[in-house]
């Protein structure tokens, strides 16, 4: 690979070699895995333990909390998502999908401008 | 004798220096953020949206000579303009030239309001609504569909579920189908080992930075080969408008809907469903067997992402038609990007196209 590269690529890739292949070697591992997970769930304990109490206090005041208004923003997006079906529904109705002999009167495709 | 070493000497003297000039000039120009490679440089025109999701329509010299008309797109953690690159490298453009009227179906980025998004909802609704968008712009009766990485399982995914989609000929570029052979992360997702639930953040997305790091996990010294290939090339135009685009393309992930994302490790992951023929959409069996249009299976040697033995099996999955492998010399991002994949490797993937479409009267 480093045939007919300057000294300096060769030196480089020599090096890289000696560090990146056990490092590649400890990131495959299922150790490493662990560990990172340990700290994904550390942090996702740690945010329930702040936003759990957080949430309670907002209800008690009859405030909505973040995770309130993301459930809303959701329950939107489905109904938003339902109406799209419906319109496809209808303009299915309206323009079916066409069906006759393959690549019967193509329209041309726009040209490009002239530079 | 000595003549010619000094004159050896000299030349490569002078070389190093017009190299090192070269070497500023650029080097304060990648500084500057100075650009080589604008983003999709092809012109095209949005046919049809929805949503976030738009088709594309591209430009051409001429009118198209073969059909019928072919629909590529890639899968939800990427950018769509790995089809257009950069101008010496854009896979439109090269099917234009052999022909074909050329689209692209272009995800969008997923936020939140997505994030209740499911395959059932690109795979039932977007893309027949996409490929009927496409048969209304151009008159044709079907389409040929390329699916690049996960695009290939989306489509496959679509096709088994509905075999009456107007699909002519499927290609699959780098499509994983058994997912035992990714890796540990991937192997922690489908044993549960990873609740895919924990990887989705406030937004109920998947983070596009997680997808990214999870790439760059691969290889951690990357970064630094990267900047050494820089050094080495920095002199080079045509260096760096590759090196620029397909940088930009690798570090640019978007974040994948979580609804979905459960479904894929549930169905892709856990039940290896494209192997073990376990796939599922809108609440009934999506059989592979369904999938009956000559299919090609183009899978890269070298690819260390999605490795030949998790894509080579794509031809035995898919019982319904005689599927064709095409095992090309090439990595995960060279297979349709740099001078060999532009040279080389797409026109061979595009006259097998050629080959199952037809001139147009």
């Amino acid at each position: 690979m480093s045939a007919g590269q300057p000294r300096w690529r060769r030196t480089f890739d020599t090096a890289e070699r000696a560090i990146g292949r056990p490092l590649e070697n400890v990131v495959a591992s299922p150790r490493y895995l662990d560990v990172a997970l340990f700290g994904r769930r550390a942090r996702a304990v740690a945010g329930s333990v702040i936003g759990a109490p957080m949430t309670t206090v907002l209800h008690l005041l009859s405030l909505p909390a973040r995770s309130d208004i993301r459930k809303l923003g959701r329950q939107i997006a489905m109904l938003t998502n339902e109406v799209r079906e419906l319109a496809a529904d209808v303009d299915e109705l309206r323009r079916p999908m066409p069906k006759g002999p393959a690549n019967a009167t193509r329209p041309a495709r726009k040209p490009v401008p002239d530079a | 004798m000595p003549d010619l070493a000094v004159r050896d000497v000299l030349g490569s003297v002078r070389r190093e220096i017009e190299r090192s000039s070269l070497r500023a000039r650029n080097g304060i120009k990648y500084v500057r953020g100075g650009e080589w490679a604008p983003i999709e440089p092809t012109p095209s025109d949005t046919v049809w949206h929805e949503g976030k999701v738009h088709l594309r329509r591209y430009r051409g010299a001429g009118p198209p000579r073969l059909g019928p008309p072919v629909l590529c797109f890639l899968g939800l953690v990427g950018r769509s303009y790995v089809f257009d690159l950069w101008k010496e490298n854009s896979i439109v453009r090269l099917l234009m030239d052999a022909g074909f009227d050329a689209f692209v179906l272009d995800w969008g980025e997923p936020d939140e309001e997505d994030s209740v998004n499911t395959l059932e909802t690109y795979l039932q609704g977007y893309l027949p609504r996409a490929i009927k968008a496409v048969l209304l712009e151009t008159g044709a009766r079907d389409v040929s569909v390329i699916g690049y990485c996960m695009g290939g399982n989306l489509a496959l995914h679509a096709l088994a579920a509905q075999p009456d989609l107007p699909v002519r000929n499927l290609i699959t570029m780098a499509t994983p189908v058994d997912f035992r052979h990714l890796g540990p992360l991937i192997d922690a997702l489908a044993d549960g080992k990873i609740v895919p639930r924990s990887v989705l953040d406030d937004t109920g997305n998947v983070p596009g930075a997680l997808v990214r790091q999870s790439f760059k996990l691969r290889k951690p010294t990357g970064d630094l080969v990267n900047y050494a290939n820089l050094w080495q090339n920095l002199w080079r135009d045509d260096y760096m408008e590759g090196y620029q685009a397909i940088g930009r393309w690798l570090a640019d992930h978007i974040p994948v809907p979580g609804e979905l994302f459960l479904q894929v490790v549930d169905q892709w992951l856990r039940q290896n469903g494209f192997v073990n023929d376990a796939l599922r959409l809108g609440g009934r069996r999506a059989p592979l067997e369904g999938i009956r249009i000559p299919t090609l299976a183009v899978i890269a040697a070298k690819d260390d992402i999605v490795p030949e033995s998790a894509s080579a099996p794509v031809v035995d999955i898919l019982t319904g038609t005689n599927a064709e492998l095409m095992r090309l010399d090439a990595g995960h991002a060279s297979l349709t990007s740099g001078r060999k994949a532009v040279k080389v490797l797409l026109p061979q993937v595009f006259d097998w196209l050629a080959g199952h479409s037809e001139e147009i009267a």
